[in-house]
């Protein structure tokens, strides 16, 4: 194998589930080349804004990126990963279900990157999603009116309408302030961004409603891939298939040990729905998939009715 | 190739090239020696993302209200309640001159509106008393500068924006007791240099007069209120308030005093967008600039070094950065420092632990001082333009402010708790 | 809008073509001057709007930060062609300022020149850049808004930049004084030399009263711009 260095943009900086990816398969790449491969990483900062690692993977500068939330102006299909309670309650199954050929590798999933100048080489779940507020909330009732920071987001300015509250947009680095003086009440991040931006700090309940999780996706410039040999593309595969269950114990990790230092340095009251009280919320939610459908096409619906599927077979067996 | 670059910049920047075409050739030059392995187009993508930053919008919005204060009654306003308070003094015009500069400071962000709106009416007053020019150019253009470390700051914003950790809201709130305390040392020196100039102090102003400047005044004195109150108790973000800041003006000037008509709020709404473009051009530039630096590794080439040397003694290394912003700042426009300056120290202040709310206070201080000492401080051109002097009239009078602004950023640097006391208070 | 009418202008030759061309461009600013104004006022209503709204109705505008930001950049990038047209993009001019005579014009014609070529890669590069956005059909986050339809301010603001440098050198190249832009005289060389030495008089035309501001007014146009 001819020696090449690929550079890998992520969206986080280092110590986070991105990172430790990303240094995971530098590593292996390494390993199974001989040395012949050598993967650059650039945390987040180094090659600019969100948008400017996405221009610079879709036009081929670098060659290996991740793309999350923002990821929607980019590629509009990823905007399914914003629906809330289209997974299962189990974190493991959606990572094996989001990975599997029948989704990952449908020709709709990979597509809707390729016909961005990308290739999507796997979907790496963060987390779940994970609600706090100074109110109790059991209940769609409890969310009447409370001023909630969402991404700014059509999807997710819906669905929290949709439950009762007042979706409310900031900007990331405001949100800390906005909850300690008030112009925001709540606030919705995976468990390691509630700690390392100490966002529990201000806030009284931490709610596990399992609605949604934190989905990125790992994605490659379509002519780099495209140009791989055979052999090369054969690793990355190899690679990409060996770090799903590596990537998913890591995350479970890492979010345990954030709600641990959350815990320990707060008395901020945990919550989980129960199923009853996840069904409420569910049912509220139904709608936006229809505008998620107007908005992303054909395409994007069935994508959405694809991973459905995938989740009630799982359910049944 | 690194010699090259630097040589490319210098030489382009000597010329008199518009400050924008030594950092856009600088950042292709870097392309297309292939430095870094991004092509023109991401240095396309990075000027956008340069300028698309919702925070930055304070930027315009601080300058409109403050054109629309300068067109209208506020300006005066503030000017006569300062004069029947301070008028009297020895000194006591040129402290006046100061005193207003920082209190208009309080409801502009830019310095520029500071030197037309106030520097403007007080210049001939100067003159007329007798005060020399030199002394009086310099006192305009160094008290304005105190309006960059009162709040709304524009050098405050563009710090914020781009030092990580550091709110702009903290920043707001560092720089009040530094700049009351450069006032104070600039009023000491006005004493001194009117006795030593044997001028007599003015007629004291009565209670009743005061008074009525007062009245005159209680509304445009609403505009800190409105901004740093607005902001503290959460009404409103920085970058909101800047909004309201444009609202209250508007209110005041257009329905209130009614000195500026509707039809006006065009013009003055053009003069702000292009004052803002000059501005941002640079901030899109410096900001590919700062990438195209980054991804070629030259900030961890220069910087690796330095860390070693003085990564376990803050002080030490912050007076590095000042020094750094302070010759910086002699030379080109503060913002673009700010701009490029930050990321590349960004590593030294991690390492050292020092808080980046102190590190912006020095920073904005600097930027302060550097854009009024020669050879090539900003101010000195805008004095020139603004007053129509020649350039060694201009500077003659700065060496003893520049010399009071160091001993600010001395005592800044050595007692951190003079930028770092107010905002600890609103913590608790 | 009267600063832009303002100013030193001059009556050039009344030749169609050279008629033909003073039309186009003075379109082009009043277009650009609407952009700017129009730009700057609807971002204070829309924050304005926001943040009342917000407080009293608790309903913000949604999409509030990104039109924000789309708003930046119609200001920045149509703005750095009009601030060519004041001539009032920043520069280090303390030793052009030492120039006189052909030095100082020629050294003002190769300014121009070079920068007007540089400002013309950067619209063939951002250009392409448009082109690939809108290819790639890339939109804003919040609203859905197709970005190229922003993005394409870039081309085009670099262009009518390149051009208005272009037009000064071509001004300074045809005529015996000097411009600093297309439409505008270097107004600042001679004023300095005739106060010198006069260092108590003012030099403003009027003596100002104190409380009445006037003579705030007319300088902004000339002031290199702060921060
Ligand atoms: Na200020
Ligand atoms: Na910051």
């Amino acid at each position: 194998i001819e020696a090449q260095t690929w550079r890998f943009g992520l969206e986080e900086i280092e110590d986070s589930v991105q990172y430790a990816y990303g240094a995971r398969f530098a590593e292996l790449m390494d390993e199974r080349t001989d040395g012949a491969v050598t993967v650059q990483l650039y945390p987040y900062g180094q090659l600019g804004g969100l948008t400017d690692i996405y221009d610079a993977v879709q036009s081929g500068a670098i060659q290996l990126a991740f793309g999350s939330g923002f990821l929607g102006g980019t590629v509009p299909e990823s905007q399914l990963f914003s629906l809330n309670f289209i997974l299962t309650e189990d974190e493991w199954t959606n990572t094996q279900i989001l990975n599997s050929d029948e989704f990952l590798r449908s020709e709709d999933f990979q597509d809707s990157f390729r016909d961005r100048d990308l290739h999507p080489l796997a979907i790496v779940p963060e987390g779940w999603q994970v609600w706090t507020a100074n109110t109790e909330i059991r209940t769609p009732d409890d969310f009447s009116g409370v001023a909630i920071r969402t991404m700014d987001n059509r999807l997710l300015r819906e669905t929290y309408q949709a439950y009762g509250a007042d979706p409310t947009t900031m900007e990331y680095g405001e949100i800390y302030s906005g909850l300690q003086l008030g112009q925001i009440e709540g606030n919705i991040q995976p468990v390691f961004a509630h700690q390392e931006m100490s966002f529990y700090e201000v806030q009284d309940y931490m709610i596990f409603a399992n609605h949604k999780e934190f989905i990125a996706t790992f994605m490659g410039n379509r002519d780099w891939y495209d140009g791989l040999s055979d052999e090369l593309r054969e690793i990355v595969h190899e690679v990409t298939a060996e770090l799903v269950e590596y990537i998913h114990d890591v995350q479970q990790q890492l979010n345990e040990e954030r709600l641990d230092i959350i815990t320990d340095n707060s008395d901020i009251q945990i919550i989980e729905l129960t199923s009853d009280e996840r069904d409420a919320f569910r049912e509220l939610s139904m709608p936006v998939r229809d505008t998620f459908v107007d908005m992303v096409g054909e395409r994007g619906e069935r994508l959405l009715e694809r991973l459905l599927e995938l989740v009630e077979e799982h359910d049944e067996s | 190739m690194l010699t090259w670059l630097v040589l490319l910049m210098i030489v382009l920047l000597l010329m008199g090239f518009p400050m924008m075409v030594p950092i856009i050739a600088a950042t292709l030059f870097m392309m297309f020696t292939d430095m870094t392995f991004f092509g023109p187009d991401q240095g396309i993508s990075w000027m956008i993302t340069g300028v698309s930053n919702w925070v930055l919008a304070a930027v315009p919005m601080f300058i409109f209200a403050a054109d629309i204060m300068t067109k209208g009654h506020t300006a005066n306003r503030l000017l006569d309640l300062v004069s029947s308070f301070c008028g009297h003094l020895r000194g006591g015009l040129p402290i006046t001159t100061a005193a207003s500069c920082t209190l208009f400071g309080a409801v502009s962000g830019s310095t520029q509106a500071t030197v037309v709106a106030m520097g403007g009416p007080m210049r001939p007053r100067l003159l007329k008393k007798g005060y020399k020019d030199s002394f009086t150019v310099a006192l305009i253009i160094n008290a304005s500068d105190i309006a960059l470390l009162i709040p709304p700051s524009i050098g405050m914003i563009v710090y914020g924006v781009i030092a990580r950790g550091a709110s702009i809201g903290d920043l707001f709130i560092a720089g009040i007791v530094p700049g009351v305390m450069i006032l104070v040392m600039i009023s000491i020196y006005c004493y001194i240099a009117s006795r030593l100039m044997g001028i007599e102090p003015e007629e004291k102003a009565s209670w009743g007069q005061r008074l009525h400047a007062f009245k005159g005044a209680i509304l445009p004195l609403g505009f800190p209120i409105l901004v740093v109150g607005g902001i503290y108790t959460g009404t409103f973000s920085p970058v909101e308030a800047s909004a309201m800041a444009v609202l209250y003006a508007f209110v005041l000037e257009v329905i209130i005093y009614r000195k500026v008509s509707l039809k006006d709020m065009g013009s003055i709404a053009l003069s702000t967008g292009m004052i803002t473009a000059v501005v941002f051009i640079l901030v899109a530039a410096g900001y590919a600039f700062s990438q195209a630096l980054s991804t070629a590794g030259i900030p961890q080439q220069i910087l690796q070094p330095i860390v070693a040397t003085f990564g376990d003694n803050p002080t030490a290394a912050l007076a590095l950065i000042a020094v750094a912003y302070f010759i910086g700042c002699m030379f080109v426009d503060p913002i673009v420092v700010i701009l490029i300056l930050t990321p590349l120290f960004a590593p030294l202040v991690q390492a050292t632990g020092l808080d980046p709310v102190h590190v912006g206070v020095v920073v904005v201080l600097q930027a302060a001082i550097g854009s009024a000492t020669p050879p090539f401080g900003c101010d000195i051109f805008t004095a020139m333009a603004v007053f129509r002097r020649p350039y060694f009239d201009v500077i003659k009078g700065t060496p003893p402010f520049i010399a009071i602004l160091l001993l600010a950023t001395v005592l800044v640097i050595l007692f951190p708790q003079i930028s770092l006391w107010l905002p600890s208070m609103g913590a608790q | 809008m009267d600063e832009a009418g303002s100013g030193v202008a001059s009556r050039p030759g009344s030749g169609l073509i050279t008629r033909i061309i003073r039309r186009i461009d003075r379109a082009l600013e009043i277009a650009e001057m609407t952009i700017i104004a129009g730009s700057v006022i609807a971002m204070a209503l829309i924050m304005v709007i926001h943040v009342l709204g917000r407080t009293f109705f608790r309903i913000g505008i949604p999409g509030v930060t990104e039109l924000t930001e789309l708003l930046i950049i119609l200001i920045t990038f149509v703005g750095v062609s009009y601030a060519v047209r004041r001539a009032r993009h920043i520069s280090m001019s303390a030793l052009y300022d030492q120039l006189t005579g052909m030095a100082r014009k020629s050294l003002l014609v190769v300014i121009c020149l070079v920068t007007g070529a540089m400002l013309f890669f950067l619209a063939w590069e951002a250009w392409g850049y448009m082109e690939t956005i809108q290819r790639r059909g890339r939109t804003t986050s919040a609203l859905n808004i197709p970005l190229w339809l922003i993005y394409i301010v870039l081309p085009i603001g670099f262009f009518l930049a390149g051009i208005q440098y272009w037009l000064t050198a071509l001004r300074n190249l045809t005529t015996r004084e000097m411009y600093r832009s297309f439409t505008e005289k270097e107004a600042y060389d001679d004023v300095p030399d005739e106060l010198a030495g006069q260092s108590v008089a003012p030099t403003t035309p009027a003596e100002p009263e104190p409380g009445t501001g006037e003579n705030a007014e007319s300088k902004d146009d000339d002031a290199t711009p702060g921060r």
